[in-house]
């Protein structure tokens, strides 16, 4: 029991190491956007399962299909971006050290540009300017300034992540032939993808929708655009999810007392999302005419391709929880799990997370098993499924990130009160999303559409059948919603605990020391001109023919159609 | 002899701690327990897809 | 590079299945025909009516039990927006937009795919069952998109 108890005084372990105060200011200015998008967006998120489970009306002046943008743009797009670049932020100040003036003004350009974009995209949202979804999928028209605003998000995404990606580089070039620090290795990683994915959705927006949307051209290339948009889509949710593979592979292990299991395997997981994770956008388009079925074939297997580093990541995390158990003292096949700090939410909110993975993924490769997608395409099970992987794998991993993260930054103590509300926040968090996702997947087998606001369909069988099931119900999701809620407004009051009220002190920013194997770790990891390379190469192979087929054989192409969203 | 003894008396308590404390056995089970969920899920939907043709 | 013994045959195990998972979805398409709609024909979207099939929509007799059913999908409705066919009739639907993106699903079967602009999508049902078969719109289509449904009649 000693083990799993809470012991505060190991918070303060570790503290000679700190993130540079005015580093923690950069980072700490997006943790504030973050959040503050949280709230918003859950609060879209509860009257949207109301609005569904038919228990309320919204008023005249907001639609279903506005704030379920302002929930999707907010939630899956601001905070996670926000949140992404204040972990790599402060991670990269603690583990390379403090960002140079000149890197640091970059940064804070990034922030400004990306925040403006936002509030421009946001302004639109609530004038009911722009109700198209996330995905803004043409030939629904958005105003022409959204799409400015989308743009302007991206190149300050790209402008603070060039920051990120210099500082790693000077630090290599100041520590020739010395191994990287992983958590920079993986921020690179993670960066270069992003970068490498917003090309597409930079040559849409900036070549298609915007000269499209102010006039300048008549028609789209819908295909084309849709396209573009997913071989951006899909590395999308690995940005997502990779930091959150950071935090599991080099700051839980420091949490429960171990250290990583393998250092080599860590990078080569990480190489293999950057390598795989992109020429894969097909497998959201399966369903569609004018991508012959090969081309689909092909990048569905390559999707299958970007199963593996995942697969082994459950080895690898697993593996350093079994080692650190065993090197306390635990026996047994599972025994030693009682050695592990349960009651620890800095462990707990992202261990729930790789738990709620297992479906999630499982999940995933239904969802990319080529004609089997009709089964499931645009039914609630897709937003099921998301609510897993971003929705609950992600966020709950960043939850437990803030806990030392937020504290850590603001010069403040971890309390076990603070642990305590975390605790109840995971379990709520875990519980809502049970029923809500879990709800979401059954019912979206009987064929219930996303994206779609209250309706019987004039009373057929098969869509009451909707309302009538235990588990198979609007309102269960509805009910988990309201549970998810109550979890939201506890995360977002634990931001405020964190950053104003708690007692002042120290949280330590939890670094694991290297695996054992760190230094056998071959250089060739090391070499981002090759990774890059072998990327774009797969990326040409998966895209160039169908891309030129969709340009060369194009039909006539579709105007405007900003009336249908108002 | 004696100290050979008690040499071997510490190469006997150490191996068996040694392996135990680097054996991955649960994190074994754990995985392929997954792998089998991953297959039952699939398997399931799969199932569904060929009942709705 | 050292991978434990265990984690061999993890990753074997789990590589081994997403294999097989490939190999039969695969078989299943290429050989046996199940593949997903991937229809590559096209049409201009802001002329749909202009020309066949789409200048005459709706159902059409091949042979004894096949029908092809052309139809226009649009904001908020489908057109035709009613079908009628004996049971054990197998329906080829060829499906176009004359606006934005749609879908054309039917729910508690394999129909359901995309309808984008400037693309003929198709798929192919046969209805043992006679009832009242739901159609509906699963992508978001504008402010009406909950409206969009149509409805196949497949009687004894």
């Amino acid at each position: 029991m000693k083990n799993s108890a809470l012991r505060v005084e190991e918070y303060s372990s570790d503290l000679d190491v700190r993130v540079a105060p005015k580093d923690a200011a950069l980072s700490m200015a997006h943790i504030y956007i973050a959040f503050s998008a949280f709230l918003v967006g859950a609060i879209a998120g509860l009257l949207q399962g109301l609005v569904r489970g038919g228990m309320i009306e919204l008023p005249s002046w907001l639609g279903y299909y506005q704030i379920l943008t302002a929930h999707g743009v907010l939630l899956a797009l601001v905070f996670t971006t926000y949140f992404i670049f204040a972990f790599l932020f402060a991670g990269m100040s603690r583990t390379h050290g403090a960002f140079s003036d000149r890197l640091r003004k970059l940064s804070w350009t990034g922030f400004i540009v990306l925040t403006i974009g936002t509030l421009l995209a946001a302004v639109l949202i609530i004038l009911n300017e722009a109700s198209v979804l996330y995905t803004f999928y043409a030939p629904l028209t958005a105003h022409p300034l959204y799409y400015v605003g989308l743009t302007l998000f991206v190149v300050g995404s790209w402008i603070s992540g060039a920051a990120l990606l210099a500082h790693y580089f000077s630090w290599k070039k100041a520590h020739k032939g010395e191994r990287t620090p992983l958590f920079g290795y993986m921020t690179v990683a993670t960066i270069v993808l992003w970068i490498i994915a917003c090309l597409g959705v930079a040559v849409t927006v900036l070549l298609q929708m915007i000269p499209w949307a102010f006039g300048l051209t008549d028609e789209i290339n819908v295909l084309l655009s849709r396209t573009l948009f997913w071989y951006f889509g899909h590395p999308l949710v690995y940005f997502w999810l990779l930091p959150a593979y950071i935090a599991w592979y080099v700051s839980i292990p420091k949490i429960i007392g171990g250290k990583l299991f393998s250092d080599s395997l860590a990078r080569m997981a990480f190489v293999l999302f950057l390598l795989f994770s992109i020429p894969v956008g097909f497998h959201h388009q399966l369903m569609e005419a004018g991508i012959s079925h090969m081309w689909k074939f092909i990048q569905t297997l390559l999707t299958f391709v970007v199963i593996v580093p995942s697969l082994m990541t459950a080895f690898s995390i697993f593996g350093t929880f079994e080692q650190t158990g065993r090197a306390k003292g635990g026996t047994g096949i599972f025994y030693w799990l009682h050695k592990l700090p349960w009651k620890d939410v800095r462990f707990f909110a992202p261990f729930m997370g790789m738990i709620i993975f297992i479906p999630a993924g499982a999940g995933g490769i239904i969802n990319a098993s080529f004609q089997m997608n009709a089964v499931i395409h645009n039914t609630l099970w897709v937003v099921g499924h998301f609510h897993l992987t971003v929705g609950s794998t992600v966020l709950l991993t960043f939850f437990g990130i803030s806990y030392w993260l937020i504290p850590h930054l603001t010069g403040r103590k971890f309390t076990p009160f603070l642990n305590r509300l975390g605790m109840v926040q995971t379990w709520l968090w875990a519980i809502g999303m049970f029923f809500m996702s879990g709800g979401m997947h059954l019912i979206g087998l009987l064929g219930a559409p996303r994206r779609t606001a209250y309706t019987t369909y004039q009373n057929h069988p098969d869509a009451l059948v909707w309302f009538e099931g235990i588990f198979t119900n609007y309102i269960t999701i509805a009910i988990g919603g309201v549970i998810l809620f109550v979890a939201a407004v506890m995360m977002f009051y634990n931001f405020i605990y964190m950053t104003w009220l708690a007692p002042k002190g120290d949280t330590e920013f939890p670094i694991s020391e290297p695996a054992e194997d760190a230094s056998e770790t071959p250089k060739v990891f090391e070499n981002w001109k090759l990774w890059i390379g072998i990327a774009i190469v797969l990326i040409l192979f998966a895209y160039t023919i169908p891309i030129y087929d969709m340009i060369v054989n194009a039909p006539p192409g579709s105007p405007t159609f900003d009336y249908l969203i108002k | 002899m004696s100290k050979n003894n008690a040499n071997l008396e510490t190469n006997k308590k150490h191996v068996p701690t040694e392996t135990d404390s680097s054996s991955l056995k649960g994190t074994f089970i754990f995985t392929m327990s997954i792998g089998l969920f991953i297959v039952l899920s699939w398997s399931a939907i799969f199932f569904l897809f060929l009942n709705r043709m | 590079m050292h991978l434990h013994r265990y984690e061999k045959i993890w990753l074997t195990f789990g590589i081994g299945s997403l294999i097989i998972f490939l190999t039969v979805l695969g078989v299943s398409a290429f050989a046996m025909g199940h593949q997903p709609p991937s229809h590559m024909a096209k049409v201009d979207p802001q002329n749909v009516r202009s020309e066949a099939p789409f200048d005459e929509p709706g159902l059409r007799q091949i042979d004894e039990t096949t029908y092809q059913a052309n139809i226009i999908a649009m904001a908020f409705t489908y057109q035709p927006n009613k079908i009628e066919v004996p049971v054990g009739s197998t329906v080829r639907f060829h499906v176009t937009s004359s606006d934005v993106v749609h879908s054309f699903t039917i729910p508690n079967t394999n129909v359901n795919f995309m309808v984008t602009p400037g693309h003929i999508n198709m798929a192919e049902h046969t209805f043992t069952e006679p009832g009242t078969y739901l159609v509906l719109c699963n992508e978001y289509c504008g402010t009406g998109h909950h409206h969009m449904q149509m409805t196949i009649e497949v009687v004894e």
